[in-house]
């Protein structure tokens, strides 16, 4: 997929992540993260996040997660629906996101 | 057997109750796609049920989607989020006719074989919300082999009927045994509809021991603290329990004997009676073979 937008998805709310995905062309890929967990679990949350990305077919993005204690799930399904905005994106390939 | 006896609602689009719907005991959690989702987050949520789908341990809880209706624009990505997800069935919202059923086991259908599924492996489940609905619930209810229960939808019923809802629920009487029979009459479960005042114990084991007497199986219910008065309302006693085995052992040892006549206490037992014991033990875990 390729972003064409800045877009968003997912709250500041606890157990929760605000994921906002903009593009990055020819950039590849760069990765923010904030919150309680990003010091201790930091790498493997960025590993998530990529796996996820790539999985999407996303090669150039700038991506910043702010999570409130969110779970990899949760990280994971903000992402993939912050990529499906931001690439004007409405059927989604859910068989790549296994 | 699959008991359904509380379906608990929960948000499609809210990450941590997606997380912990199970750990209250439902028989069913029902991820809601539909009315509990504003549009503009009916993507997100769908992801979140996706993810919630694939990546959580429900602990061999039932896990059923509510998804949007097919005629709006989310019904079908719906669908296909859901069965590659792996959920175990589909409620469809406000089902009028068995066109409606159809039309949405064309497309779980089609997602099967798309995302590898065994053909047939998506339950489904129809909400009837209507007047109409109701007048066509038996035709609805045999209308798909992947149908395992219909569910009646109060509110708006209520609202289609010129009426509200009441706490004897008269308003309701009819619809619920219509729904029930049709249930009854295609060999499905019957689902009761949610009780809103979640602070009102009483009012709730009121309803929900008129839709247990109606013949209804289970009931939606929106908050995890009406699971376990559900629990109270359906679990047999111990009295009933004991009989119940006591009739089950004597149709047994009847049928060892080649006896076509069944006795306790010296009273002939009747067929039915034992089909009343078989399901008391099914409702208390003791399923029979």
């Amino acid at each position: 997929m390729i972003i064409e937008n800045e877009a968003s998805a997912g709250t500041a709310e606890s157990g929760d992540a605000r994921v906002t995905v903009r593009p990055n062309k020819g950039g590849g890929l760069s990765l923010e993260l904030r919150g309680p967990s990003a010091t201790r679990y930091g790498e493997d949350i960025k590993a998530v996040a990529i796996a996820t990305l790539s999985s999407l077919g996303v090669l150039d993005a700038d991506v910043s997660i702010e999570e409130k204690g969110a779970l990899d799930a949760t990280i994971r399904a903000r992402l993939s629906a912050a990529v499906g905005r931001a690439a004007g994106v409405v059927d989604i390939p859910w068989e790549v996101l296994a | 057997m699959r008991l359904r006896r509380s379906m608990l609602f929960v948000p499609g689009n809210a990450p941590a109750m997606l997380r912990d719907a199970h750990i209250y005991g439902p028989d069913s959690v029902m991820f809601d796609l539909e009315d509990a989702v504003s549009p503009r987050e009916k993507d997100a949520a769908r992801h979140l049920v996706f993810r919630a789908l694939k990546d959580y341990d429900y602990a061999g809880v039932e896990r059923i989607v509510r998804i949007n209706g097919l005629d709006s624009p989310y019904g079908l990505e719906d669908v296909q989020a859901v069965v590659a997800g792996g959920a175990d069935a589909i409620r469809l919202p406000k089902t009028d006719s068995p066109e409606d059923v159809l039309a949405v086991e064309k497309a779980v259908e089609a997602a099967e074989r798309r995302f590898g599924r065994p053909s047939g492996s998506v339950g489904l489940i129809a909400a009837i919300e209507s007047a109409r609905g109701i007048l066509s619930a038996r035709e609805i209810a045999s209308s798909s082999p992947r149908l395992v229960a219909i569910a009646i939808g109060a509110e708006d019923f209520v609202t289609d009927m010129h009426t509200t809802r009441s706490a004897d629920g008269v308003e309701l009487l009819a619809a619920r045994g219509m729904l029930v029979m049709a249930a009854r009459a295609a060999g499905i479960m019957a689902i009761d509809t949610v009780f809103t005042g979640v602070d009102d114990e009483e009012g709730f084991l009121r309803e929900a021991r008129l839709a247990k007497q109606l013949g209804f199986d289970g009931k939606s219910v929106i908050h995890p603290s009406q699971i376990a008065l559900l629990l109270s309302v359906y679990s047999p006693s111990e009295a009933e329990l004991v009989k119940a085995r006591r009739v089950i052992a004597a149709a047994a040892d009847a049928e060892a004997k080649g006896s076509g006549v069944v006795s306790l206490d010296g009273k002939m037992i009747d067929k039915p009676i034992v089909e009343r014991a078989r399901r008391v033990l099914a409702l208390a875990g003791e399923d029979q073979p």
